[in-house]
């Protein structure tokens, strides 16, 4: 076991050669690309195998797999309404796949693939970028009225350049509170496991004392059981209110 | 890239102050992280969007749909049970009523039937009353008729012996008669 | 023919009336937590501080480029910007919890009524 905590966040190509070159960038096949492919793999098998349209009283896997999607779809409805649906399988991916590297990430061992800046902010990106098009797409010019709120006129300038701050902080604010809560979350975990395995080396009467950790690491993994959980639900239904706000502008509130 | 695991064994760094050697502030891992989250994203999303969420929608719906049916099946057994009841409650009633008209007429023919009788054997009786009256009044007037007749003879036989003289029976019953 | 027991009709009556209602409504909400809440509130504000400061400093770095040298003074007045939008962001995340929270709340006592 690594006694660093970050050491768990390093990516290391798997493949000492890179693939190929994008764009004058190598590729590298590497643990978190690893992590990635199990995550997505395991859930599209999940989703697809555990659910049988026929089948009225469900197994376990399918009705895990139909809560998350009413769960989803609960979602998008509440926050967004009836036109928000068409959103439906993007919001699912994202949600899917960010609960899945959260909880995968929670394995001894594995990567976490949401304990990376890159990962999170080009999700969040992509988000924004949904919903300027969809904006865009639906009110045209009218877009920019979601950057104008509605004040006197000599203060509107101030109000604009605030908004616009305000709108551009939602890329960063989505991803880092992804980021830093898996990346807080596993390294805690790391710096308690690696405190049991001190003390249980140890030997003697201080083998024992390892106990307190051991314990404590189990309260911190149920916690970060539900973080994960969390982070990928907050993550979801921010999508959620940033799509309604496009679709909508303000005439909601 | 590759030389990064070998920093972060030998040096302890403190919970990532130093971003330099802060794992996922490393640029040179962006574009392998990029590439795969796009493959990887846009794998799972063409799997939700067209397979997965077609078939946990119609396993969704397939089961809505069930139980609905179910429970409208089940209203309806509800209300076909509500109606044999009331049925079952007017057929009591009814049969309730026809037994309790029964026993009153059933009385009401005792009662006459017993009227009657009672009235017969009344009638009877009187007339055995008044035939016996008569057949009482017929005796007595005979006997009667005897006392005279002998009261008569006897006061001729006694005129006749005192007096020597025969009486007729029209005299000596108006004799007699006083 | 055995006399029908009336009272165990009435319960499947409610039974089903249940049903009905608890099919007609869909699934229970669960309301937002605290440490997620006040997590949220520190990464808007953060997040705005940031974005308002990077942008006041690229634009000192374009004038910068053009040869004024306006260094500290957008990066400051952006800052100031990011601390307002922060400020409003926190607020109108405020707004969206307390939706939620109302929407949780609001299927709630509904549930309670139909009982």
């Amino acid at each position: 076991m690594a006694l660093n905590p970050m050491e768990q966040f390093t990516i290391k190509p798997l493949i000492a050669e890179p693939l190929f070159a994008l764009a004058g960038h190598p590729i590298f096949f590497t643990n978190q690309a690893l992590l990635m492919i199990i995550v997505v793999v395991a859930s599209s098998l999940f989703l697809t195998l555990a659910v049988k349209p026929g089948r009225l009283v469900p197994t376990r896997g399918q009705s895990m797999a139909e809560m998350s999607y009413e769960f989803v779809a609960n979602m998008i409805h509440t926050a967004t309404g009836e036109d928000g649906l068409k959103f439906f399988p993007f919001v699912f991916t994202l949600f899917i796949f960010v609960l899945c590297s959260n909880f995968f990430g929670m394995i001894p061992g594995s990567f976490t693939v949401t304990s990376q800046i890159a990962v999170t902010l080009a999700l969040a990106c992509m988000v924004m970028l949904i919903v300027i098009v969809t904006g865009v797409a639906k009110h045209g010019w009218r877009f920019i009225m979601l950057f104008i709120p509605k004040a006197p006129i000599y203060i509107l300038p101030l109000l604009f350049l605030i908004e616009v701050i305000s709108f551009c902080s939602r890329p960063i604010s989505l991803s880092v509170r992804l980021f830093a809560n898996m990346l807080a979350g596993h390294t805690m975990l790391a710096v308690f496991g690696g405190f049991v395995v001190a003390l249980g080396s140890a030997g003697g009467a201080l083998s024992l004392l390892s106990v307190a950790p051991m314990m404590l690491i189990v309260g911190i993994l149920l916690l970060e059981l539900l973080v994960a959980f969390l982070q990928a639900y907050v993550f979801a239904i921010l999508t959620c209110i940033y799509i309604n706000e496009a679709l909508h502008l303000h005439d909601h509130h | 890239m590759a030389e990064a695991p070998a920093t972060t064994e030998t040096t302890e760094v403190p919970a990532g102050h130093e971003a330099a050697g802060f794992p996922p502030f490393k640029t040179e891992t962006f574009p392998s992280q990029l590439f795969w989250l796009a493959i990887t994203f846009g794998f799972l999303f063409t799997v939700l969007w067209r397979a997965a969420g077609p078939k946990i929608n119609a396993a969704i719906t397939n089961r809505r749909n069930a139980i609905n049916g179910a429970i409208a099946e089940a209203a309806k057994a509800r209300a076909e049970a509500e109606a044999a009841q009331a049925g079952y409650e007017t057929a009591l009633a009814q049969a309730r009523k026809r037994g309790n008209a029964l026993a009153e007429e059933t009385r009401q023919t005792l009662n006459a039937e017993i009227a009657k009788a009672k009235a017969d054997a009344d009638a009877q009786a009187s007339a055995a009353m008044a035939a016996a009256e008569a057949r009482i009044a017929g005796t007595r007037e005979t006997a009667k008729a005897h006392v005279k007749t002998a009261a008569r003879d006897a006061a001729i036989a006694i005129v006749e012996r005192l007096t020597g003289d025969k009486v007729s029976a029209e005299d000596a019953t108006a004799a007699l008669g006083n | 023919m055995a006399a029908p027991d009336p009272d165990r009709l009435d319960s499947l009556g409610k039974r089903l009336a249940e049903l009905q209602t608890k099919q007609a409504a869909g699934p229970k909400r669960q309301p937002p937590n605290q440490s997620g809440i006040a997590f949220r509130f520190a990464t808007e504000l953060v997040a705005s501080l940031a974005v308002g400061g990077g942008l006041g400093w690229g634009i000192d770095w374009l004038f910068g480029h053009f040869g004024f040298h306006t260094r500290p003074v957008f990066l400051i007045v952006f800052f100031m910007l990011g601390i307002v939008a922060g400020i409003r962001n926190v607020m109108r995340a405020a707004t969206e919890i307390n939706a939620e929270i109302a929407r949780t709340q609001v299927s709630e006592t509904e549930d309670g009524k139909e009982k």
